[in-house]
């Protein structure tokens, strides 16, 4: 017994040791140099943190109908470790959602990696689609179908793998409505074009970081999903449908290749409507560069940039009045030609009208008159004017894409003394349909001129923001805007346009402009062109209407007039304008 | 059953009765073995709640089985107890058998975890943890048996390779690297144990060493682990992620611990927390001091053993108690040093603390044979002092003088 308690005690001594190792072990654990990193990785296993979307912000109309929201669709995945037949899947897919069935075979018949164990198949798959799908997989799983193969060794159909998630995206409930307003979102969630990307930060909100704890003692209540504002737009959504289809008509009845309106509340600069073409279905964004090719314009009013033509003369002659140069009774002998900077301004029938007062040279569109009248108010106090209505420069409209035209100036290496002539009717200058809108409004709205605007109000976090009308300047004073639009309203009237509204008095402007190809103006081909607003006495709406090449005539007085005639009756009745002899009726009360 | 005294053990007198029923036993063994059970249950209870809410929706589930364990523990305990040793020399074989046939039918019929076929029943069975006793209790017979013949080749070396070669194949085929080595390691201290002559047990050890070295290169899991541990030994920094979450719950721990409950490894990651993690759990909530005097209750159970088998009545008791003890605290030790990145990894559970029932039910079997052992050799010492001294230590146990005094007793008297 002896030897063998030697023996038990050197065990017992050995395990003592043994203990006494570890028990140094953990002390050198906890005191070794590598105490600290093995601390720190315990702040990577204690969570993660991550970002959560906010819901992107909803756009209404300024009635409050939705015009742009967020739907539920689905993504489809395979988890590949769990696919037992990829054959079933893609064969499901390709019949339930229209996929491509040798695509989602290649995927989902992938063997699973270390760092690829899911796969996305489909995404932005609507809910009824997976309805019919999920009722397949049940069918699937309760043994409904059988392998059609003979193979003994072939696997069994099966959905296995195939994973659901839902999530949010962008849905436009009025497909095409406002289209070139509203812009459209990608699938990453960023704005393009229109408001979408204008106002895209708040729309889109602030990401939320969240920490994930695992540690179950330190979670946290999920913070509430934060939400991006909400806008409210100037749009009415009956006018916007109205105009996209009186453009619509237009486009077609004049043969143009493109067209735009621009229907504006010149006391406030609200944008009320504005069509343009192409238009695309948001909800199939995808097809943007088919709508879209080449370099068109998602938004003609704001992005294109065209020689507005005889519409500009509005402008030239109000500069005329407000600089004194010329009175409404000032005449002036139209010979036919007039030279200046040594060219030779011509009418449009290439014709001598004779004496005129102001009204006839407005009323007859008379290129050789206006030349005079800016020739009358000199170059320098000309583009004084001309740059005081914003030409030249951005119009501050709150939707993206915006282009500034060009407004050559005295001083610019390519400006001669020729431009002042041919800018004073629109040619040499170029300005988008949105500036000239601007640029008009001072006309319609007592010399203040206001910026257009599509925002109305800004709903975030349940507070509603409304925007306030801003006035862009005051270029002409109000006895000058008062003179233009009586001078403009007695030349519709004169000339019995078919631009006249029955009932209304409005004020007008016809503009046809020969488009300027690389060799000078020889295509023939023109933009025709209208602004008009109205009532005269209490202005109400501005509509600016542009056709580009029509085909059944040039003129903006044939193509477009009647397309702001049309307009305007259909405003009057949306908007509730009562007839003149009402209203004044009724202020006379 | 106190000491004998003349009167007949047949009395029936209270005062006898009572005796009668005091137990005998090692009484530090007993309350290590408490303490360890009572400490095991809150480091279960600790260490599962949230993986009992999630298995089971609710967080005391598995506490609530282990306590089951632990219950069915001490019952086989108690069992044993009164259950003389001696009788084990004539059933090691047929537990033996018993054991090999549960290790094949489980390599049959058994349920894959993890991809290794460990369990029977459905998983409530793990027949390797019996092995592991069976293997203990056996060779303190055969090696008491073969006592003088241990040193010969034909009847020592040979066949304790082939039963010990038997039990650790079949373990291995499951695959449980860990109880094959632990079975192996056992048989050799329980041969040196035996006395087996120490050229012979350096040359087991040394095929030992070659074979287990050929086993673990054989099996992809011993590689891995193999390396993965030479690379942590080097750099605890580039050990395992297993290892790394368990160092990591030390450092955490600190001196005196986070508190009972308040662990982060144990819910961000570590695994296993319950069962093969269970130190680490114990590192970070009681600390350098937990840990300490946990280790230092498993060196008081050496301890215990060691005085049981020294005060064993006869050799096998004494072999057979040494072999018990060693094995706790081998398993004990192994698990500790694994959950500190000083060994390779192995799957051996933490003795009373760990999460199971089969490890339970054969430590606490072990706790009752070890209790028999020294309550035979207690009453063995009794027998024999009562032969001699039967008049001084008369009333020992009844905690009064041993020789009656002048004075008359009152119940406020020091002793």
């Amino acid at each position: 017994m002896n030897g063998s308690s030697r023996r038990l005690y050197f065990m017992s001594i050995s395990f003592v040791f043994a203990a006494l190792i570890i028990l140094g072990r953990i002390i050198f654990i906890q005191n070794g140099p590598q105490a600290e990193p093995l601390k720190e990785q315990s702040s990577t296993y204690r969570g993660f943190p991550q970002e959560i979307q906010p819901t992107r912000g909803e756009i209404y109309d300024r009635w409050g109908n939705l015009l742009a929201g967020n739907t539920t669709v689905y993504e489809i995945g395979v988890e590949l470790q769990h696919v037992k037949n990829p054959e079933t899947i893609a064969l499901a897919l390709s019949v339930y959602t229209g996929a491509d069935f040798g695509e989602i075979y290649q995927i989902a018949s992938q063997e699973p990696a270390p760092d690829a164990v899911y796969a996305v198949l489909q995404d932005f798959v609507s809910p009824e689609k997976i309805t019919q799908l999920e009722e397949f997989k049940q069918q699937v799983d309760a043994g409904a179908y059988v392998s059609a193969t003979k193979d003994e060794n072939a696997a069994p159909p099966s959905l296995d793998g195939l994973v659901i998630t839902p999530h949010l995206a962008r849905t436009y409930p009025e497909d095409d409505l406002a289209s070139n307003i509203l812009g459209f979102v990608s699938r990453e969630g960023k704005g393009y074009f229109g408001v979408e990307e204008k106002y895209n930060d708040l729309l889109a909100g602030r990401i939320k970081k969240v920490y994930y704890a695992n540690n179950p003692y330190e979670v946290s209540s999920m913070p509430s999903p934060p939400v991006g504002a909400s806008l409210v737009l100037t749009i009415d959504r009956e006018v916007q449908d109205s105009v996209q289809q009186i453009l619509e008509r237009a486009i077609e009845t004049s043969g143009s290749t493109s067209g735009t309106i621009v229907v504006i509340h010149p006391q406030t600069g609200e944008i009320l409507a504005l069509a343009s073409t192409p238009r695309m279905n948001l909800n199939e964004f995808w097809s943007y560069s088919e709508v879209f090719p080449g370099s068109t314009p998602f938004n003609r009013a704001v992005s294109q940039a065209y020689e507005p033509g005889s519409v500009f003369k509005v402008l030239t002659m109000a500069a005329g009045f407000d600089s004194g140069a010329v009175k409404p009774n000032t005449s002036f002998l139209d010979t036919g030609v007039f030279q200046i900077g040594g060219i030779y301004i011509q009418n449009w029938n290439m014709g001598a009208w004779g004496p005129q007062d102001m009204l006839g040279c407005m009323q007859h569109s008379l290129n050789v008159c206006l030349a005079w009248v800016a020739s009358e108010i000199g170059a320098k106090t000309f583009y004084e004017y001309m740059q005081d209505f914003g030409l030249g420069r951005l119009t501050g409209v709150d939707i993206a894409g915006e282009t500034p035209g060009r407004l050559k100036l005295p001083g610019d290496g390519d400006w001669y003394e020729a431009d002042l002539g041919t800018n004073s009717f629109g040619q040499g200058v170029s300005a988008t349909p949105m500036q000239m809108v601007t640029a008009i409004s001072a006309l319609a709205n007592d010399g203040k001129m206001v910026t257009p605007h599509v925002v109305r109000a800004v709903i975030d976090q349940g507070h509603q923001y409304d925007i306030t009308p801003q006035i862009a300047g005051m270029p002409i004073s109000k006895e000058t805007a008062r003179a233009m639009t009586n001078l403009l309203a007695i030349s519709l009237e004169k000339e019995s346009s078919s631009a006249l509204v029955p009932g209304y008095r409005v004020a007008g402007k016809t503009g046809t402009a020969e488009i300027p190809s690389p060799a000078g103006y020889t295509s023939g081909a023109t933009n025709a062109s209208f602004v008009g607003w109205g009532p005269v006495d209490d202005p109400q709406f501005l509509i600016y209407i542009w056709l580009e090449k029509p085909t059944t005539s040039p003129w903006g007085s044939v193509v477009a007039a009647p397309v702001f005639s049309e307009v305007a009756q259909r405003l009057v009745i949306l908007m509730d304008i009562p007839p003149d002899d009402v209203r004044t009726a009724q202020t006379s009360n | 059953m106190g000491e004998r005294t003349f009167v007949s053990r047949k009395h029936t007198d209270a005062a006898v009765n009572r005796r009668r029923v005091s137990l005998n036993v090692d009484v530090p063994l007993l309350l290590v073995t408490i303490t360890l059970l009572v400490f095991g249950l809150i480091m279960v209870y600790s260490s599962s709640w949230d993986v009992s809410l999630v298995l089971y929706d609710h967080a005391s589930a598995m506490a609530l089985r282990q306590l089951g364990f632990v219950l069915a523990g001490i019952a086989v305990a108690a069992g044993l107890i009164f259950f003389d040793y001696r009788w084990l020399g004539k059933l090691a074989l047929p537990i033996m058998l018993i054991t090999i046939t549960m290790l094949i039918l489980v390599l049959f019929f058994g349920e894959t975890r993890l991809n290794a076929t460990r369990t029977l029943f459905s998983g409530s069975v793990q027949p390797s943890e019996m092995a592991k006793l069976a293997t203990v209790i056996y060779l303190a017979v055969w090696l008491n048996n073969k006592r003088d013949n241990l040193d010969s080749w034909g009847f020592g070396l040979l066949p304790l390779a082939g039963i010990l070669g038997i039990v650790g194949f079949l373990i291995f085929l499951q695959p449980d690297l860990s109880a094959t080595m632990t079975v192996v390691i056992l048989g050799g201290f329980m041969f040196f144990l035996a006395g087996g002559d120490l050229r012979r047990i350096a040359i087991l050890v040394i095929s030992t060493i070659l074979i287990g070295g050929l086993l673990v290169l054989a099996s992809p899991t011993g590689q891995n682990r193999v390396n993965s541990y030479l690379i942590g030994l080097e750099d605890p920094l580039q050990a395992s992620y297993h290892v790394k979450r368990s160092l990591e719950a030390f450092v955490n721990g600190g001196f005196f611990g986070v508190g009972i409950g308040n662990a982060d490894t144990k819910l961000t990651g570590l695994p296993v927390p319950p069962t093969d993690s269970i130190f680490a759990v114990v590192g970070e909530e009681t600390g350098l001091v937990g840990a300490g005097l946990l280790i230092l209750l498993f060196l008081a159970l050496l301890w215990r053993s060691i005085i049981i088998a020294r005060k064993a009545p006869d050799s096998f008791g004494s072999l057979l108690a040494a072999g018990l003890g060693i094995w706790l605290v081998m398993e004990a030790l192994i698990n500790m040093a694994v959950i500190v990145g000083l060994l390779p990894f192995a799957g051996n559970a933490l003795p009373f603390i760990s999460y199971g029932g089969s490890n339970m039910l054969v430590t606490m079997a072990s706790v009752g044979i070890l209790l028999n052992i020294s309550r035979s050799g207690q009453r063995e010492q009794n027998r024999k002092e009562t032969l001699f001294n039967a008049f001084a230590h008369l009333r020992r146990r009844d905690r009064r003088g041993r020789v009656p005094r002048t004075r008359r007793t009152s119940g406020i008297e020091s002793r």
